[in-house]
């Protein structure tokens, strides 16, 4: 080593290399502060399969029956309620009636707080369905995979009471029905296993039951392979599949507003990215030892 | 004993779940259902036994003062605090299901001709059904699951955030071809799929849209097929007794 | 949510704020506050998961099913023997438990075979329908459909400024890329030259894949991140007090002090934190 002074780029790219990760922490942070406040909406494109999942939800007739799996919870609402939301709204909006159920301990309050936020919205335009007879809210089952299956074979023996505990034998909205061939749609909103992969191997390739799913940006790319071969009609990806489909709905909501931080972020984590292989490379060229 | 039952157990309910999908006969049917049930109702007891045993745990640190003891009595506090709750809940999911019956009966019990006014019984037991409705709607259980829960859950993997872009500076080199391919799809992927892509460049989401739909579906598709192919292997061999995940632990 | 008293809606939103900062301390280093968060977390969990797996599934699938069976067996309703056979069920639930037993845990193991078999089974039928019948038929039905006139036309090459769309370029892709990754997978063991190249193309196609996943968990992290942002701005309201502004300022000050009188730096475990795994 001599002690001669480094260039000044050498310098520089060292220190971007050795900064302390919090300084990133803090950028994250501000940047999604303050992109949040901005209100400037850019154009949000839309995939076909988003567009898909809308055509086949637009074209349910009223009275048909949609079971809706609802399976997360808190930890990915951020990514799923507003999924949960604007599909919901569309439903009692088509007078579609909703089966609600969950394969996740979390996903019976997830159901409630989606009931009682879509229903208190609606009201203010005339819609309000019942309880018991337009929707239900069948709660959770344990079991996994062997629930699902319990579910294809008999709606009322899986669930004998629904969350509030009333027998769904005596429900008007149970009557008539048991199996998958009495849905119309099957749509689970999921964040993991069980979730959206297992109701395909479970029901719809068994019962070619027509399904849509919603699900976190994780699962996406998997399902791609699953709508190719038509097991699934269409899906949404995460939050941009929720603004996606809120574009398609015309009703921009909570994902397109976070759109924008979305957005900001993701071009300061690709300026981190290219930043760290710039330096990566620079030192590397100077022959430096670099990770 | 130890072994031979768990084989046997594992056989019988593996061939009457696969049964079940080719035969269409009744008992066969009605014996695959019942085992379903018995399926769900053990792993919500595999739950409850999760639960018991984060609380013998927690109970026994806290008896003997050992480290963070203070933490786990709050820990305990909270379970059962919530545990409670439920309970309370429950109980007023019955009520307002016995207040609605009352008001049922009491509707069919005093007929009211139309443009009448309804009789007092029928108006008390709406009144009190409504109640019961709104005392069950809105519980302490609820109010921990939205204002306690769910604040801690979400934000808890909101931590992911700062750590997945600390990760993404770090450690994405495009040190070779291979990780070159990596990094170039992740950064389309991450551009092409917010709306600022297309402000930059109006092909970013299509490139991203077209990585999404023909290699990534090639890449995942021979994913979930090698996985049918592991877990059809595995399958057979825990049906015939030649693998027994059940005997680990 | 109009039917809470403003009381109750206040607390709920202050709480809101101190438990999602008191979280988010962690980002500057492990500390009491956040302890405390996380062991209130995992308390709550587990009282609301023993609540749901009790009330959802062994009260109505269990005790309720076996009580309405003996009720109608009371009535005469020989109806009533089939729900008897749920008995099993409380047995293998009960066996479950002897797991807080050490002397007799084994016996755990019946119950759990039980579930190994149904996962086993059930899985075999899905993951061969699902994964493998279904996606062979959506890799090749298109292009044989194609080349043998039976399915509707598609061009050679997309519709321009549509890449994404079918054609039967990019239908050869597919087919190639499942080809070669699962020669990669499969045959990577045994190498001989021209199964190597093969793997290679393979390789690439895995990479674009993971390189697209990883992108998309960026999104999805990021958009948990912008949940709690959105959150924590809608609670800043002027008629509770400005809670997370609040919130904050208390929690940075709690960790000052606690940083200047308390800390110790043997505390400190220095080890990478990975605070949570989602799957």
């Amino acid at each position: 080593m001599t002690a001669e002074p480094k260039p000044l780029l050498i310098r520089f790219f060292r220190a971007l290399l050795a900064l302390d990760r919090r300084w990133i922490f803090l950028a994250v942070g501000a940047l999604s502060l303050i992109f949040l406040t901005i209100n400037v909406r850019l154009p949000i494109p839309v995939s076909q399969q988003s567009r898909d999942m809308f055509n086949v939800i637009t074209s349910l007739p009223p009275g048909a029956r949609v079971h809706l799996s609802i399976d997360y919870g808190p930890s990915s609402q951020a990514e799923l309620w507003p999924q949960h939301v604007v599909i919901l709204r569309q439903f009692f909006r088509q007078r579609v009636k909703v089966i609600a159920s969950s394969l996740w301990a979390d996903g019976p309050s997830m159901i409630e707080r989606g009931f009682r936020e879509v229903l208190e919205e609606l009201k203010k335009e005339g819609i309000e369905p019942k309880r018991g007879v337009d929707f239900v809210n069948l709660g959770y089952k344990a079991g996994d995979r062997v629930a699902i299956a319990k579910i294809a074979s008999s709606f009322k023996e899986t669930f004998p009471v629904d969350y509030q505990g009333n027998r769904t034998a005596d429900l008007p909205i149970m009557q008539g029905w048991d199996n998958y061939s009495g849905i119309d749609l099957l749509i689970t909103i999921a964040v993991g296993d069980p979730g959206a992969t297992e109701y395909i191997q479970q029901a719809q390739s068994r019962y070619n039951v027509r399904m849509v799913a919603g699900v976190t940006a994780v699962l996406a790319p998997q399902l791609y392979s699953f709508y190719q071969s038509k097991n699934l009609l269409g899906f949404l990806g995460g939050l941009a599949g929720a603004a996606e489909y809120e574009t398609l709905a015309g009703e921009p909501g909570l994902a397109t507003r976070g759109m924008n931080t979305q957005s900001a972020v993701h071009m300061l984590i690709v300026l981190l990215v290219l930043a760290g292989n710039a330096a990566y490379f620079y030192l590397r060229l100077h022959g430096e030892k670099v990770r | 004993m130890r072994t031979l039952v768990p084989v046997l157990i594992t056989a019988f309910v593996g061939v009457f779940m696969i049964l079940k999908f080719f035969l269409v006969h009744d008992g066969v049917r009605t014996v695959a259902n019942e085992l379903e049930q018995w399926g769900v109702v053990t792993l919500a007891f595999a739950i409850i036994l999760g639960v018991l045993n984060l609380a013998r745990i927690n109970l026994k640190a806290v008896l003997e003062r050992k480290r963070d003891w203070g933490y786990k009595l709050i820990l305990l506090v909270c379970m059962f605090g919530m545990m409670t709750a439920g309970g309370v809940k429950w109980y007023r999911d019955i009520d307002a299901a016995r207040a609605q019956k009352a008001l049922e009966a009491a509707v069919a019990a005093n007929p009211v001709a139309e443009g009448a006014a309804p009789p007092p019984a029928v108006v008390e037991a709406r009144r009190a059904s409504e109640v019961a409705e709104q005392r069950a709607k809105f519980t302490v259980f609820t109010f921990i699951f939205d204002q306690v829960y769910t604040p801690l859950s979400a934000t808890i993997y909101a931590l992911l955030a700062f750590y997945v872009a600390s990760a993404a500076f770090r450690s994405f080199r495009a040190k070779s071809l291979h990780s070159a391919l990596l990094l170039i799809a992740a950064v389309i992927v991450m551009i092409g799929r917010v709306p600022v892509g297309k402000v930059i460049w109006s092909k970013f989401p299509v490139l991203q849209d077209w990585i999404m739909v023909w290699p990534n579906t090639a890449g995942q598709r021979a994913i979930l097929m090698g996985a049918a192919i592991g877990m059809i292997a595995t399958g057979i061999r825990v049906i015939f007794g030649i693998e027994r995940p059940y005997l680990k632990g | 949510m109009e039917n809470l008293s403003p009381f109750t809606e206040g607390l709920g939103i202050w709480l809101t704020c101190l438990l999602t900062l008191a979280v988010f301390s962690f980002l500057y280093r492990d500390n009491p506050i956040y302890k405390l968060a996380e062991h209130v977390y995992v308390g709550v969990a587990a009282g609301y998961y023993f609540y749901q797996a009790f009330r959802g599934t062994v009260y109505p699938n269990l005790i309720q099913h076996v009580a309405d069976g003996i009720q109608l067996l009371n009535k005469g309703d020989a109806a009533g023997w089939t729900a008897q056979w749920r008995w099993g069920a409380l047995v293998l639930g009960l066996l479950v438990l002897s797991r807080l037993f050490p002397k007799i845990s084994w016996i755990s193991r019946w119950p759990m075979a039980l579930v190994v078999g149904a996962f086993a089974g059930l899985n075999l039928i899905g993951f061969a329908q699902a994964n493998l019948i279904d996606q062979i038929n959506g890799t090749f039905l298109p292009l044989g459909g194609y080349m043998t006139g039976k399915a509707e036309m598609m061009p050679f090459l997309p519709p321009a400024g549509k890449p994404g769309e079918a054609s039967v370029l990019n239908h050869i892709i597919l087919v190639v890329g499942v080809l070669t990754v699962l020669t990669y997978f499969f045959f990577s063991a045994k190498r001989s030259p021209v199964l190597a190249r093969i793997g290679q193309v393979g390789i690439a196609f895995v990479m674009l894949t993971f390189g697209a996943t990883y992108g998309s968990i960026v999104l999805a992290r990021i958009s948990l991140l912008i949940g709690r942002v959105q959150t924590l701005e809608e609670s800043n309201r002027a008629e509770f007090g400005y809670p997370p502004i609040v919130s904050a300022v208390l929690i940075v000050v709690l960790l000052a002090v606690w940083r200047m009188v308390y800390f110790r730096p043997s505390d400190d475990a220095n080890i990478e934190p990975e605070p949570a795994r989602k799957t």
